[in-house]
């Protein structure tokens, strides 16, 4: 065997234990829990958490240039700790058709907060707010109108 | 194949490259994970109903006022003011009263002749909140004098011809009534009280204008013949005229009709008869009942009020508000007066009107005069306003 020849076969050694590694180390299918219903965090239990969680308190009073801030707090349920890397949050729907969930009748405003974050394995953490606001020339369609508001975050694991 | 592997050394190591790559890159997905969603609600705030208005009047300019609303811990940033007429029809007010008005009080100027009602809607940028109860009316009459008609304590549903009006002294007999300035006239109230100027027993009201009345517009399906009512003299409130209503035990059939100060003493309750003749509608009242009210247990006529000095407490006549130009317009004729009404119905200037101050001369034509004996209950005021008249169908 020729030195370029094996010093090729060292490379191809080295990359397969690279792979081998690289996927021994991913959490099967934790990239994939993108909408929180993914399976549980790899060496959990399959009954335990699935993913952590974004709490908030609901908002009230809503009126022509109002503006709300909905705090958030992050709950970690891992044993291991989790980087907070976005927060963010949407008005997805509206109880009035008249009324829908759209810029023009509420906003929700980027988070407001220190990112990451980093919040303790089975601990909870106020993580910022969200700005809501609702435009001057919202129409009267909306007055008491609810609006259901979606907050979702992402994270990763904090290796040691 | 094997021998591209074994002697390329380059192509082994892009491939160990892209591979270290791709699995770092995947490694790195891995730990990226997202929250469950939360669900939240956002509500939003719903304006209160608007504060029913007080009004007054000063001639052609009425003043609106109320209370503010507030919605959670902050005020409306305005009100929208609307005028309506008798019919329900909405008008735009004028004066400061026409635009949104950032304070509690407006001031409606060049008020038409007619009987009007305020509305207030909260504003609150592009929202707006429920509408308010309508305002006691305001009768405005031709010649610009305008006298504030307190409702009805007791709301009882209206007959075609319920509404508030102004009621004037004097004799709808009267030639001149019937032949000049009233020609072409929609009918109006005139109160006959009598030589002692206070309604009472065998006193009558009579509605008539240039055309005969048709009792079908009165009450349905009414043929004119003799009918049963009570008539209620109320005061609103404490030291304010009262207004008399006419119903037939579940209708309103007339008021609530505003009378001339010290006509009608306040919480008085008469029995009476309706009955039509010769083209008008008249109501004979039979004696007043004295209500088993507090101190006041004697049927009194009322009594002059602060705001009618001169005049003694007897001498109604003198003391009429229905002066000539007092018409209201035929349609809206009651009318009651409030401490803060500066022109009492009293004095009118209408030209057609009937000639006030002659209670001495009740009606004659009525053919009322064998309806059945009224009972009444009169309570008069600690104050000594005057009454209200309420009539009521027996």
């Amino acid at each position: 065997m020729k030195l370029p020849t094996a010093l090729g076969a060292v490379a191809l050694a080295l990359t397969l234990v690279g792979v081998a590694a690289g996927s021994a180390a991913q959490p099967a299918g934790a990239d994939l829990r993108l909408s929180g219903a993914g399976r549980p965090w790899p060496g959990l239990r399959p009954d335990g958490p699935r993913t952590f969680t974004v709490e908030g308190a609901p908002v009230s009073g809503l009126y022509p240039g109002a503006e709300r801030s909905v705090p958030v707090l992050v709950r970690n349920p891992y044993p291991f700790d989790l980087r907070i890397t976005s927060l963010g949050a949407e008005v997805a729907e509206s109880s009035r058709r008249e009324c829908p969930a759209r810029p023009g009748n509420l906003t929700a405003g980027p988070h407001q907060g220190d990112l990451p974050l980093t919040v303790r394995a089975l601990e909870a953490r106020q993580a910022g707010s969200i700005p809501f606001r609702m435009p001057i020339s919202v129409t009267d369609q909306c007055v008491g109108a609810t609006f259901t508001i979606r907050i979702t975050g992402v994270a990763t694991k904090v290796n040691k | 194949m094997k021998r591209l592997i074994a002697t390329s050394p380059a192509v082994l190591g892009g491939i160990a490259a892209v591979t270290l790559v791709a699995g770092a890159g995947a490694a790195i997905a891995a730990w990226r994970v997202q929250s469950e969603e939360v669900v939240l609600t956002a509500g939003t705030a719903t304006l209160s109903k608007g504060n029913k208005p007080v009004v007054a009047a000063d001639g052609n300019l009425v003043t609106v006022s109320w209370t503010p609303n507030t919605f959670g811990e902050r005020k409306v940033d305005s009100y929208r003011i609307k005028r309506y007429d008798l019919s329900g029809a909405a008008q735009r007010p004028h004066g400061d009263c026409e635009e949104n008005v950032a304070k509690e009080t407006c001031t409606d100027s060049k008020v038409p002749a007619g009987s009007w009602r305020y509305t207030v809607v909260p504003v609150k940028a592009g929202w707006t909140g429920p509408e308010s109860e309508k305002s006691d009316a305001v009768l405005v009459a031709a010649d610009g004098k305008a006298v504030v008609i307190p409702d009805p304590l007791v709301v009882k549903s209206a007959g075609p011809a319920a509404g508030p009006a102004v009621v004037r002294l004097g004799d709808p007999a009267d030639p001149t009534v019937a032949t000049t300035e009233l020609a072409n006239q929609p009918p109006m109230w005139t109160l006959q009280p009598g030589a002692d100027g206070v309604l009472g027993k065998d006193d009558t009201l009579t509605y008539a204008g240039s055309a005969p009345v048709d009792p079908d517009s009165i009450i349905k399906g009414w043929d004119g013949k003799e009918k049963a009512v009570t008539v209620v003299a109320k005061a609103s409130r404490p030291g304010h005229s009262a207004a008399l209503t006419v119903d037939d035990g579940t209708t309103r059939v007339f008021g609530p009709l505003a009378v001339p100060d010290q006509t009608v003493a306040a919480d008085t309750t008469f029995t009476a008869t309706l009955a039509a003749g010769q083209g008008r509608i008249v109501v004979t009242v039979g004696a007043p009942q004295v209500a088993p009210g507090p101190d006041e247990a004697a049927p009194a006529p009322a009594q002059p009020t602060e705001t009618s000095p001169g005049q003694p407490a007897q001498e109604p006549e003198t003391t009429g508000p229905s002066g000539p130009g007092d018409t209201p317009s035929p349609t809206e004729p009651s009318s009651g007066t409030e401490e803060t009404v500066t022109d009492p119905p009293t004095g009118g200037t209408d030209p057609g009107g009937p000639t006030e101050g002659q209670p001495e001369t009740p009606l004659t034509d009525t053919g009322a005069a064998g309806t059945p004996a009224a009972t009444a209950q009169v309570t008069p005021t600690a104050t000594g306003d005057p009454a209200v008249v309420l009539l009521a169908a027996v």
